[in-house]
């Protein structure tokens, strides 16, 4: 009981660590990766198509065409956003066979689905800065529902969905405890 | 992808996304943020300075913000644990689980996030005042992910010791 408590704990700081790197090292290409894939989105739903989104190291830049020259540009940490990628690498490294088919087919997955969260957190935290941000430019083009709408969903987000996302996805995901290791046509075959 | 039925799985996710969605919606009320999270936020300050001043003093608060002659610290919304407890609550209650097993964990489960958030709060507070350069990575990365790694922890915890039952039947 102890030897297996010591071992998800061992096997815990493992991924966590891992999840940590991730993280880290791939914040800059991996906001170029969400701005090259959420710009398209965000200009379907909007006309004229003026949006532009700027990676800009960690973080994007909202621009927009019709911004006043001079304006500052408001800017999106997205560190915040994609910081539920440790809990999810953590908890795919303490289920029972980490390195196994199937968990790490699992792992790869909820990742795949994490940076379709990703892209929808994105969408929602920018029309949030359009939608209350941006003062009478604000009230003329966002009504009090979508105002209401965005805000809450950006909130939502930042506040619980960050992490409620990444604790959905590894349930989802995860190999059941009682399943073998590896497919079993393989073990068939052995 | 796993040899247990896709169907409990994504009910237990609706059901999960759906409880987190109106606890959301209570704590996010302006009467209920006034009337109980401020209020509460201040009982947790409160609490962390009181762990500090344990260790080094000159730490008071004023509010929700912690505060010495070096560093201040505003505990808000998403670092007061209550985003940690409504995720294990909306677990709980998203799991096929009896009543009395479900106020077991929510209250057990609930007070041990609570200690562990006034952990968190006294040092990230420590780690401001006297190594700012990884405040940053404590706050947003380290400190939130281990708070909510101990939610579910104990909600899986729980769930095979007073919901084995039911877990059993769901599957």
């Amino acid at each position: 009981m102890r030897k297996d408590l010591w071992l998800t704990l061992a096997k815990g700081a493992a991924g966590f660590l891992l999840g940590l790197v991730f993280w880290w090292a791939l914040a800059n290409p991996y906001a170029r990766l969400l701005a090259t894939l959420t710009q398209p989105l965000i200009r379907m739903a909007e006309r004229p198509s003026v949006t532009r989104l700027i990676a800009n190291e960690s973080e994007l830049t909202i621009d927009r065409d019709d911004f006043p020259r001079a304006s500052p540009r408001p800017a999106l940490t997205l560190m915040d956003l994609t910081a539920n990628i440790i809990l999810l690498t953590t908890l795919f490294a303490v289920n029972r066979r980490p390195v196994s088919d199937r968990n790490i087919g699992g792992f790869l997955l909820a990742s795949l689905a994490l940076v379709l969260v990703h892209i929808a957190a994105v969408i929602a935290n920018v029309e949030s800065i359009y939608a209350l941000r941006l003062g009478p430019w604000s009230e003329r083009n966002y009504g009090a529902v979508a105002r209401n709408f965005w805000g809450a969903g950006a909130h939502f987000y930042s506040l619980i969905g960050v992490f409620g996302a990444g604790f959905a996805l590894w349930w989802l995901f995860r190999p059941s405890p009682d399943a073998p290791a590896n497919e079993p046509a393989k073990r068939r075959r052995g | 992808m796993a040899s247990r039925p896709l169907k409990p799985r994504i009910l237990f996710v609706a059901k999960f996304g759906v409880a987190m969605l109106v606890l959301y919606g209570i704590v996010a009320l302006n009467q209920v943020n006034d009337a109980v999270i401020i209020p509460f936020t201040e009982v947790v300050a409160r609490g962390a300075a009181g762990l500090l001043r344990g260790v080094e003093g000159g730490v008071d608060t004023q509010g929700t913000v912690m505060r010495s002659a070096r560093f201040a610290l505003d505990v808000r919304n998403g670092c007061n644990g209550v985003e940690a407890t409504i995720l294990l609550v909306a677990a709980i209650l998203a799991f096929p689980a009896t009543l009395r097993s479900r106020l077991i964990g929510l209250t057990i489960a609930s007070i041990a996030i609570e200690l562990l958030n006034v952990v968190r709060l006294s040092s990230l507070f420590w780690l401001g005042e006297h190594y700012r350069q990884v405040f940053d990575l404590f706050h947003v990365a380290v400190w939130q992910s281990l708070i909510i790694l101990a939610a579910i922890s104990m909600f899986v915890l729980w769930s095979l010791k007073f919901a084995e039952r039911p877990l059993a039947n769901s599957r």
